[in-house]
């Protein structure tokens, strides 16, 4: 079963008195384990499609399904649960909070939901993390005192510490160099293969777009083409 | 820590200069809050100590009228109703005597009079004085409130006047003649049945303990005296049972009527006679019961003064002793030490009034300005909220992060602002505040005021700091709280 199904999902954002139609009835599947890249130039609905699949906009018309839980109709106390539980977020800007240091930033989603963790546990998972993104002498740091790309590591980390089925990456390497971008992929893949945790990215680098093994590629807000390739495998954690 | 509270300190220290616009804001106003509470507690103390140990005692008894009536007298709109005699004085001052809570009863009589010389009892200088017409000898135990400059007390059953040191002042001024103990004055006092003159020998010039240049206006007579002054006769405190046929005159207004149509004068043929005192004496009737109207009514008081064991009982012992007045049918009441002071006693609590309408206005303006601020940081962290709804933080997450932001501040600059108050207060407390008038020292409760802050005024002041808090972050987290997880994207 598809771990995200979007079914003719269309969104309309007005614009003064106009309107800009960004998705046009866009359907496709996504399976647990994918390493998605949602590819196509500026304008073409990637952004949209990322945040009508993170339930943090809602569709005009259409279908969003997540782990076969439709998400329209949700109240916002639910949906922000969904959101928490099933999906972790990676920002374009990094969005990190600016007066916690990067082992607080990574820490902060678990404060957020129900479930608490013992907290030897929490901290070894933490601390596996920081490990995993190469930031374990920089824990005690804020973000303003870290490189662009460390601060996407951070990013990676915390979308990562609740364990979610799906991460969510707009534009992870927009931001940075293009070898820090492509060290950034190349994490994400790594996290990917050993979690199996579903990333979804959208990116306008081709080069980024051919490492992923699902590519949908959109043009004026509907899907021109859509690729799979054959998945690499990993041990995971 | 919990992380909200880190956040909320963190984001204070981020944001320098909000927090301190802020901040100085709150400390400022917690300041003013203590420093005005403190002067007006310790000048309401000190108006209450002035009050209650040297003039009213904790429960005032007086008799009933429409108009509010204090140990001055009668506050009634042209000034001229007089204060009424209290009934069954006996059997209350009977009844009070039994009541364990009591621990002390006196009576006074409250009247005003001009004084004079007898070598200038014409004269348009006579100087009005107020007058306590009391008995020294459970007076002076319960108000020991004098310090005689010369002669002394009154002596019990004695007649006499005690003038305060002032008083003697504006007399010898305005009658340009020397006073001392021993000379008689002249004092005219306007009762219900007329004007009555009483000679009267000075017998001490006192100044209060409790100094209170507004209180001087007071001086002390033996009652006998003052009940003359004011006509308080045992005819003037009976009512007339007349008969119908007696009253029938009342009702008519025509002269004609009133004294007939005849001629106004007639000549009795029997005035030519000679007649005996016996015949006279037959003519008139008894005159007796007019010579008892005259007669001065030595039970005739206008007020009770009640001391209590334990102050704290007032409220209930004066609810308490008006359910007796009213079980027992007396047109009489209990009222407290404000009450017995009338005006004078309330001067604090309309100090209080006016200086709470300032702080609700300073408050109010307080409120906006952090509001905008808060704001201001709402905007700026938009992309903040936006990241942290995405993350999974519910609406009621970010409503605490606020609310801890503000309760931060607030108890941080609040504290501060209590702290200087305080030092503020220390400061005026062992310097002293000179009362340089009479409205100063009867504010004040004395000529010094050194005002001290209290627990209360304390924990009221961060009250009001964190309700201002509370209120002004209302509107900024609302705006918070309607930033869509989206914007986490959208801004940057």
């Amino acid at each position: 079963m598809a771990i995200v199904r979007l079914t003719d999902v269309r969104k309309v954002y007005p614009l003064g008195k106009t309107e800009v139609h960004a998705v046009k009835g866009v359907t496709f599947g996504i399976e647990k384990g994918d390493f998605i890249s949602i590819a196509g130039p500026s304008g073409s609905g990637k952004t949209t499609i990322l945040n009508l699949i993170g339930c943090i906009d809602t569709p005009t018309a259409g279908a969003v399904e997540i782990d076969g839980q439709a998400t329209s109709g949700l109240s916002d106390r639910d949906i922000t649960s969904l959101r928490h539980k099933m999906l972790g977020f990676i920002f374009q800007s990094f969005n990190l909070v600016p007066v916690l240091n990067v082992f607080e930033n990574i820490e902060f989603p678990l404060l957020l939901g129900k479930d608490r963790a013992p907290r030897k546990e929490k901290l070894e998972w933490i601390g596996y993390l920081i490990e995993e993104v190469g930031l374990t002498n920089w824990t005690k740091h804020r973000p303003n005192e870290l490189s662009g790309g460390q601060r996407q590591r951070v990013a990676i980390a915390r979308a990562l510490v609740t364990k979610p089925q799906i991460v969510l990456a707009d534009e992870p390497t927009a931001n940075l160099d293009s070898a820090t971008g492509a060290a950034i992929i190349e994490l994400m893949k790594k996290i990917n293969r050993e979690m199996e945790t579903t990333f979804i990215f959208s990116t306008h680098d081709d080069k980024i777009v051919q490492i992923a093994d699902h590519i949908i590629r959109l043009h004026d807000g509907m899907v021109s083409s859509e690729e799979r390739r054959e998945r690499e495998h990993a041990s995971s954690h | 820590m919990p992380v909200l509270i880190r956040i909320a300190f963190r984001n204070l220290l981020e944001h320098k200069s909000k927090s301190l616009i802020i901040g100085v804001i709150i400390a400022l106003g917690v300041t003013i809050l203590v420093v005005g509470n403190a002067f007006i507690d310790t000048a309401a103390l000190g108006i209450k100590r002035t009050f209650l140990d040297n003039f009213t005692g904790n429960v005032i008894i007086n008799g009933k009228t429409d108009a509010p009536v204090s140990l001055f007298g009668v506050s009634s709109p042209g000034g001229m109703e007089q204060t009424p005699t209290l009934p069954s004085y006996d059997k209350i001052a009977a009844w009070l005597k039994g009541q364990p809570e009591v621990k002390s009863v006196t009576s006074q009589i409250t009247g005003m009079a001009t004084v004079s010389t007898p070598s200038d009892e014409n004269s348009d200088d006579a100087v009005p004085t107020m007058l306590f017409g009391i008995d020294p000898a459970t007076y002076r135990p319960m108000f020991d409130n004098l310090n005689f400059v010369s002669g002394g007390y009154l002596a019990p059953g004695a007649e006499g006047i005690l003038l305060s040191q002032q008083r003697v002042k504006e007399i010898e001024k305005d009658l340009k003649t020397k006073v001392a103990v021993g000379d008689t004055l002249l004092l005219n006092g306007f009762g219900g049945s007329g004007l009555h003159i009483r000679r009267v020998t000075v017998r001490g010039i006192f100044t209060f303990k409790q100094k209170n240049d507004a209180l001087e206006f007071i001086s002390y007579a033996d009652v006998q005296t003052l009940r003359g002054l004011l006509g308080m006769t045992l005819g003037s405190t009976k009512i007339a049972d007349l008969a119908k046929s007696d009253t029938s005159l009342l009702g008519e207004d025509s002269a004609d009527s009133l004294f007939g149509g005849g001629d106004m004068v007639s000549v009795d043929s029997s005035a030519a006679k000679p007649v005996s005192s016996r015949e006279l004496t037959s003519i008139l009737g008894d005159t007796g019961g007019n010579r008892k109207a005259e007669q001065l009514d030595t039970g005739a008081w206008h007020f009770i003064l009640v001391d209590l064991t334990n102050a704290n009982d007032a409220p209930r012992f004066i609810a308490k002793t008006n359910a007796w007045l009213a079980e027992q049918h007396l047109n009489a009441e209990a009222g407290d030490w404000k009450k017995a002071a009338g005006g004078l006693g309330s001067i604090s609590d309309i100090v209080r009034i006016i200086f709470i309408a300032a702080i609700l206005i300073v408050a109010i303006v307080a409120v906006i300005i952090i509001m905008n601020t808060l704001i201001v940081s709402v905007i700026e962290r938009t992309s903040e909220i936006g990241t942290m709804r995405a993350l999974g933080a519910q609406k009621s997450f970010i409503w605490r992060m606020f609310i801890s932001e503000t309760l931060v501040i607030s108890i941080v600059f609040g504290l501060a602002g209590m702290i200087l108050g305080s030092a503020v207060i220390a400061v005026l407390n062992v310097m002293g505040i000179q009362a340089t008038n009479s409205f100063l020292q009867i504010l004040f409760g004395g000529a010094v005021l050194r005002p001290t802050v209290s627990a209360g005024s304390l924990a009221t002041a961060l009250g009001v700091v964190i309700l201002i808090g509370v209120l002004a972050h209302l509107y900024p987290v609302a705006v918070a709280l309607k930033v869509e997880p989206v914007r986490a994207i959208q801004t940057e």
